[in-house]
């Protein structure tokens, strides 16, 4: 099984603890990546990191190639716009979208999004949101 | 009327210039501090510091009571994800976006978008003309018969005056109650000519909350 995921952060790291052990293929994208972060999943077979500095304009693409897409950058934002973008253009791919404020949660839970916050981030949960 | 400002730049404050001139109320929403700092001196204290779809701050520049949102940044982003939680909020509120990128216009769709401008069209005078041109008060909505009744005020810019009120297209199942003249008598005979400040009152299926407003465009058309 393959995921996408893009954002690279604290929260990222924490959701890879959870399914390095199940997907075969986790590709993550960023605008900026530290040599730190590169150097931490070096020796990760089943983790490829891809800088790329114009993720928004290239959003068709990155979806096109994904199975499952995980948006995970720290801008509530920039994921929930994201997020749209994607719908536009893909109405089957599994979108899975992180919003930190819980204000903005709430609302965009109540719109039927499949959100997820850093209240409900257990692993089990994630893996019924991602639909494993 | 209250307008709420997303954005503060060249075209908002022009904006904010013809609002004046009409006797509108408005506050500007921006993260910039400089910027409002700036735009104190100009217009007074009428700016909100903080992101404009942060609910809270929404909430503090009075969305509640707000007529019109205008979501006029510069990203996208931004003006997409305002117009939604203002929406959110104040389900009566009419949203006027403005579109930087054109590669983005198809997401900008649905219940939350009312009115779109792409930043190629914008002037401030547009934004003002929408504004002047659909001056509705929702006065009363009974969930029993889902029905509410509106007023709309004749404005200056309105391209009603001098027509009757049989010459107005109005959303199926509407009923005119009464027309009150500038001079605030009540009138009943539906062919006298419109004037400006005359004021229409309507009782409009609640299903027709997005028509409403969009009729007085048409109309204009």
């Amino acid at each position: 099984m393959k995921i996408t995921i893009i954002g690279i952060n604290e929260i990222t790291e924490h959701v890879i603890r959870y399914i390095e052990d199940i997907y075969e293929n986790i590709v993550i994208y960023d605008i900026q990546i530290s040599a730190d972060l590169k150097n931490k999943y070096k020796s990760k077979n089943n983790i490829t990191i891809i800088e790329h500095n114009d993720i928004e304009k290239d959003l068709l693409s990155i979806s096109e190639k994904a199975e499952r897409l995980l948006i995970l950058t720290k801008d509530d934002v920039k994921n929930i716009f994201f997020y749209y973008k994607i719908r536009n253009f893909n109405d089957d791919l599994k979108l899975l979208v992180f919003i930190n404020d819980f204000s903005l949660y709430e609302i965009y839970f109540e719109k039927q999004i499949n959100v997820i916050n850093q209240i409900d981030l257990e692993k089990e949960n994630l893996l019924t949101r991602l639909n494993v | 009327m209250y307008i709420i400002i997303s954005g503060i730049n060249e075209m908002s404050k022009n904006l904010a210039i013809n609002l004046l001139e009409h006797g509108d109320e408005f506050i500007f929403i921006d993260n910039n501090e400089k910027k409002i700092k700036k735009n104190e001196g100009i217009f007074g204290f009428v700016n909100q510091h903080g992101n404009s779809y942060s609910k809270e701050t929404l909430i503090d520049a009075g969305i509640e009571r707000a007529n019109f949102f205008i979501a006029a940044n510069g990203d996208d982003k931004i003006n997409f994800v305002s117009s939604q939680i203002a929406k959110n909020i104040n389900s009566k509120i009419f949203n006027i976006i403005l579109i930087n990128d054109q590669s983005n216009i198809d997401i900008f769709k649905g219940n939350d978008f009312d009115f779109i401008i792409k930043s190629n069209q914008i002037t401030a005078d547009t934004i003002s003309s929408i504004i002047e041109n659909n001056t509705i008060l929702h006065l009363f909505t009974n969930t029993d018969s889902h029905t509410e009744i509106i007023m709309i005020i004749i404005s200056e810019n309105s391209n009603y005056i001098g027509k009757t009120l049989n010459e107005i297209f109005l959303p199926n199942d509407s009923k005119i109650i009464a027309m009150i003249n500038s001079s605030g008598n009540i009138n009943y005979d539906y062919s006298t000519d419109l004037r400006v400040l005359d004021k229409i009152l309507i009782q409009i299926p609640l299903k027709d909350e997005k028509t409403k407003l969009n009729f007085l465009n048409e109309k204009r058309n």
